[in-house]
C-alpha cells in the first residue's frame, strides 16, 4: 500500500507519535502501508519553507520507503530556485502547497506561476486543504480552511498540472463531484472522508480512478483509515486502484 | 460485543443501514438518541421530542439484540421532559437521557432532569465541546458538565465528544468521577485517548462514534489503533458502557 499523505516534524500545539521518518515508518509498516509520500510539518511554520525541505530530504537519505514532498510558498520570490534544487537535488515526488496557512491565493498570479512550473517539470501537486479541524485549533490563532472551490479551479485553469485535493471531506466530496470527475487531471486523497459507509459511497460516486489512499498520519490514527478500507469491503480491483495503482501512476 | 454508547437516527427507518454498517466493523449494540426527525432543530417542540422518542422505541423494538434507546430531552420544557423521561424510561424500554444544546448542562433548568436521572439510576448523556471558532448559543463546554457534575455527585454523566474537548476538556473533567466521556467528537486524532487515560483512566472512557455523521470504521479506529493496553481497549470497547448504562 502507497500511503500519499503523511507528515514528519514537530506541531507546536501538541506532540506527534512517530514524528522522525523512522517512527513514521515504523507506524506505517505496522498497519500494512510500504510507501508513504511525506512532506515537512516544518514547512507550514517556518518562513522559508526551504529550510524544512532540505531537513526533511536529509532526513529521508537511505529509506526508500519515504519519499519527499516539499512545501513551497509562492509568495517568496525564490521559490523558482527552490524548486529547481528539489527536483533536480532531492528529487521530490510531489509539492504540497498550504495557501491557508501561507495567506496566499491558489488562483493568484505567483501561484499560478508555481502550478504552471511544476506542470511543465511533471511534479503533481497536493494542495492541503486543511491539517487540522478548525474547531480544535488555538482561538489566537484559527486557520481556516482552503475553500475545495480554489483547488478545482486551479486544476481547471492549468490543465497540464496534476492535482491532488489532500484533506478533502465528505460533504466537499459530494458536493463538488461533478466538477472534479470533469478534470482529468485531479485526484482525491481519501484521508479526511468520514461518514457512514464514507468510502463504499465515495467509489459510487467517482469510481475509484480518481481515489488516493492516504492516512494523514501522524495526526490521525493509522488504524482509522485501514478500517476505513475494510469497511467498504473493496473488490480486489478497487483495493489495488485505491492503495497503489493510481499512485503509481501518478508519482511514478 | 463491541458497544457504540453514541449513534443517532432521524427516523427508524434509520436503523436498518446503521446496525448493518456497525456489524462491518463488528459493532453489536447501539445506544441510540434521535434528535429530531429527518433534521435537527436545536429548539424542538414538545411534539418533535415525543416524535424523536418514538422512531427510537421503534428501532429499539425491531432490533432488541442490536439497538437500546436513550431518551431525549428538552430542559427548556420541565413538565413535558420529565413526563417524556418517564414514558420511555420509568414505564419504557430506554437506558439513559441525552441532553443536547438547547440548554447548557450548567443552567438550572437541567437540574429537574438530573435529579429525575439519579432517582431512575439512568445516566445523562451530555453534548459538550471546545471550540476554537466558539459555541453555539447554548452549546455546552466540558466546564458546563463539571458544574452539573458537582451539583449532582450521584448523576452519572457521559460527556459526548473526548475529541471535540480536547485537551482542555480533559483536564476539567478529570477531578470528577462521575463523568465519564466518549470518544466520539470529530477527526481521529492521534494521541488524544493515550492522554485521556493517563488522566482519568480509561474505566472512565466509552467508545461512542456519533454516527451517521461519523462513520462506524474511522471512529473505532480511535481506540483499536491506539497505543493502550488490551485490558483498556476492552473496558472501552464494552465493559465501560455495560456497566454505566447497566445493560
Amino acid at each position: 500500500m502507497i500511503d500519499v499523505n503523511t507528515y514528519t516534524g514537530n506541531w507546536p500545539f501538541r506532540p506527534l507519535p512517530g514524528s522522525a521518518p523512522e517512527e513514521l515508518l515504523a507506524l506505517l509498516n505496522a498497519e500494512g502501508i510500504e510507501q508513504a509520500l511525506v512532506s515537512p510539518l516544518e514547512g507550514i511554520f517556518y518562513d522559508e519553507p526551504q529550510l524544512a525541505n532540505e531537513k526533511l530530504c536529509e532526513a529521508l537519505r537511505g529509506i526508500p520507503a519515504l519519499s519527499p514532498v516539499a512545501v513551497l510558498n509562492p509568495e517568496l520570490s525564490n521559490w523558482r530556485r527552490n524548486l529547481d534544487v528539489c527536483c533536480e537535488k532531492y528529487h521530490i515526488r510531489a509539492l504540497k502547497l498550504h495557501p491557508n496557512y501561507h495567506h496566499y491565493d491558489l488562483n493568484g498570479d505567483e501561484a499560478g506561476n508555481l502550478l504552471e512550473a511544476a506542470g511543465e517539470k511533471d511534479i503533481p501537486v497536493i494542495v492541503q486543504l486543511r491539517v487540522q479541524d478548525v474547531r480544535a485549533q488555538k482561538p489566537s490563532g484559527i486557520v481556516a480552511d482552503v475553500n475545495v472551490a480554489d483547488a478545482i479551479e486551479a486544476a481547471r485553469a492549468h490543465p497540464a498540472t496534476r492535482f491532488v485535493i489532500g484533506g478533502i471531506r465528505w460533504g466537499e466530496a459530494t458536493s463538488k463531484s461533478k466538477e472534479i470527475m470533469a478534470l482529468s487531471n485531479l485526484w482525491l486523497d481519501i484521508s479526511q472522508i468520514e461518514y457512514t459507509d464514507c468510502l463504499r459511497r465515495t467509489i459510487q460516486i467517482y469510481g475509484t480512478k480518481q481515489l488516493l489512499f492516504g492516512t494523514h498520519a501522524p495526526f490521525f490514527v493509522v488504524r482509522s483509515a485501514i478500517l476505513k478500507l475494510h469497511e467498504a469491503e473493496l473488490s480486489g480491483e478497487e483495493r489495488r486502484a485505491i492503495t497503489s495503482g493510481n499512485a503509481v501512476s501518478l508519482f511514478p | 460485543m463491541i458497544i457504540d454508547s453514541h449513534v443517532h437516527i432521524a427516523g427508524a427507518n434509520e436503523i436498518d443501514r446503521l446496525i448493518e454498517s456497525a456489524s462491518r466493523s463488528e459493532i453489536g449494540l447501539l445506544l441510540v438518541s434521535s434528535l429530531g426527525i429527518g433534521g435537527y432543530r436545536v429548539y424542538p417542540t414538545v411534539e418533535m421530542v415525543v416524535a424523536a422518542n418514538n422512531s427510537v422505541l421503534e428501532a429499539a423494538k425491531r432490533f432488541p439484540d442490536a439497538a437500546r434507546g436513550v431518551c431525549y430531552a428538552d430542559p427548556l420544557h420541565t413538565e413535558e421532559s420529565l413526563a417524556e423521561i418517564d414514558r420511555c424510561i420509568a414505564h419504557g424500554p430506554m437506558y439513559g437521557i441525552k441532553l443536547w444544546v438547547a440548554a447548557k448542562a450548567s443552567a438550572p433548568c437541567v437540574e429537574p432532569i438530573a435529579r429525575k436521572a439519579v432517582e431512575l439510576d439512568v445516566p445523562i448523556l451530555q453534548h459538550a465541546w471546545n471550540k476554537a471558532t466558539g459555541e453555539g448559543e447554548n452549546e455546552s463546554t466540558p466546564a458546563d458538565v463539571v458544574v452539573l457534575a458537582r451539583k449532582f455527585p450521584k448523576l452519572r454523566i457521559q460527556m459526548a465528544h473526548l475529541y471535540g474537548a480536547g485537551f482542555r476538556g480533559i483536564a476539567d473533567i478529570t477531578p470528577y468521577p462521575n463523568i465519564f466521556a466518549d470518544t466520539s467528537g470529530g477527526e481521529p486524532e492521534a494521541g488524544i485517548l493515550e492522554y485521556a487515560i493517563t488522566q482519568m483512566g480509561a474505566e472512565r472512557i466509552l467508545f461512542g462514534s456519533d454516527a451517521p455523521g461519523r462513520g462506524f470504521a474511522v471512529q473505532l479506529g480511535k481506540v483499536t489503533g491506539s497505543n493502550i493496553s488490551e485490558e483498556d481497549k476492552e473496558m472501552i470497547l464494552w465493559k465501560n458502557a455495560k456497566r454505566v448504562y447497566k445493560l
